[in-house]
């Protein structure tokens, strides 16, 4: 049976995601995972008991934990690239009958599924302890919880929305250390650099949760995300003409 | 005439300062068996890389199938990469789901067959099988493929003996049935040269020497004998 080129990309998102990280040997096993996992759980409320008792928790600082997300995320994507090489199955990767292109936006696609369950994980686990706060807090109200939660989904939002740009910013960076073009990574980081204080202090960047959605907000977001898309076709023509195997 | 499946003139492809090809011009014909050969480092990966697109040659022309070399002429080519691993959390039952699903040409059956051969169980993933074991699963998913070009560079290598011989009577089996066209490179001359119409012996990226492998036999008792004569060759 020939499988046709148009369907498999969707299998190609399936391989890609359901992925796990490589062959390399865990060197935390599953009950020591869980220990930590209960350690955090305790001290979180452990802490959250304590504060929400004594003081009035301003309980919007906690969404701030959504900037730092795309930075994870972009971490995350480079080493969607790098395991290929690292666990040796680059040659079968790249030479399926698949144009690099859609190789490459398999990985796009799947990492943007997985950050939006990580997103989607992070709102849940704080809003379970905003609503824990909330309910032993005495300071603290129903509608300021409801408050809460629908800033929350908005700093959710905003998170999706940069996602492309950090996904496709990671699937570049991974694929650039291993071309031609490898010199290139530290031009990389002056882009960045100069890019992210240039437009700190412009204000362009800045953790401000108060952003509405407005014309220039719509008009930034389709502005990342063609940047992101001309990313993507950068990546699958250096994963094409300048790959250094 | 006969057909040919890979015609190469001149090509080069240098590493910065290092040259791993090497004004290479080699004509493969339909339905033979051919065994590149030679040290670490004489060019045999990077030739069959450029076959498949992995690698783009700076010098000269490779036509592969009758085409430009590329992904989709890949659709036509079962290779198995040099130093390949395959992916660890996929058991014998989906990596020939994946073969089926991704790879033109996939016989489920034959893939089945194979791995009844192999003795591979169908739910073991990867990751926990042996190096051997992983390859017979790898050359399973080039080997189950209807398709006119196989190119396998270095099946044998870092596998124990009892696991080269279920690869072999693979080899051997399923080229008596399918009239494909076999690349093979491997330093295991002494079991895999009853397999070779043809041999190339490459060194620093050249042609050092190449022909009918029958002929070669007859010349110099076998082609494991020859390799070892160059190899000294080489060495003075």
């Amino acid at each position: 049976m020939q499988p046709g080129l148009k369907s498999v990309f969707v299998p190609l998102v399936r391989h890609e995601f359901y992925r796990k990280r490589g062959r390399r040997r865990q060197w935390m096993n599953r009950q020591w995972r869980l220990t930590y996992l209960l350690f955090f759980l305790m001290i979180t409320l452990v802490l959250t008991t304590y504060f929400s008792l004594s003081y009035k928790i301003q309980l919007n600082y906690i969404w701030y934990v959504f900037f730092g997300l795309p930075w994870a995320i972009f971490g995350l994507t480079i080493s969607r690239i790098v395991r290929e090489w690292r666990g040796e199955t680059v040659g079968w990767w790249l030479t399926l009958p698949c144009s690099r292109q859609t190789l490459i936006s398999a990985k796009f696609a799947a990492s943007f599924m997985m950050s939006i369950l990580i997103a989607l994980a992070v709102y849940v686990l704080i809003l379970l302890f905003g609503g824990y706060a909330a309910l032993i807090s005495a300071s603290l109200s129903l509608k300021d919880f409801g408050s809460f939660a629908e800033s929350g989904l908005w700093f959710f939002f905003l998170d999706i929305c940069s996602f492309p740009l950090a996904i496709a910013f990671g699937l570049l960076y991974g694929t650039l250390a291993q071309t031609k073009w490898r010199p290139a990574i530290p031009l990389f980081w002056i882009i960045w650099s100069l890019g992210w204080s240039i437009g700190g202090s412009l204000g362009w960047i800045r953790p401000d949760p108060s952003i509405q959605l407005s014309f220039t907000m719509i008009l930034t977001v389709l502005i990342s995300w063609t940047i992101s898309w001309l990313l993507l076709v950068l990546t699958a023509w250096l994963l094409e003409k300048k790959l250094d195997l | 005439m006969s057909e040919q499946i890979i015609s190469a003139k001149g090509l080069t492809k240098r590493y910065g300062g290092k040259t791993a090809v090497e004004n290479l011009t080699l004509n493969v014909e339909k339905g033979r068996v051919l065994g590149m050969l030679g040290a670490n480092g004489a060019g045999k990966s990077t030739f069959f890389r450029m076959i498949v697109g992995l690698v783009q040659p700076d010098d000269g022309h490779l036509e592969v199938l009758g085409k430009e070399p590329g992904w989709r002429t890949n659709a036509e080519i079962a290779y198995l990469p040099d130093r390949a691993r395959w992916y660890g959390d996929y058991t014998t039952k989906q990596s020939i789901e994946w073969g089926a699903r991704f790879l033109p040409g996939f016989d489920s059956e034959e893939a089945a067959r194979l791995r009844d051969i192999m003795r591979l169980p169908m739910d073991l993933k990867a990751g926990e099988m042996s190096k051997g074991q992983e390859a017979r699963l790898m050359l399973i998913l080039c080997m189950a493929r209807r398709v006119p070009l196989v190119i396998l560079d270095e099946p044998f290598s870092g596998i124990d003996g009892s696991s080269r011989e279920h690869i072999m009577d693979v080899l051997i089996d399923a080229l008596s049935e399918k009239q494909q066209t076999l690349l093979i490179s491997t330093h295991e001359i002494y079991e895999a040269e009853g397999l070779f119409d043809r041999v190339v012996f490459l060194d620093q990226g050249r042609v050092a020497l190449s022909g009918d492998a029958e002929s070669l036999r007859g010349q110099y008792g076998s082609i494991d004998a020859l390799s070892r004569k160059l190899y000294r060759e080489g060495e003075k």
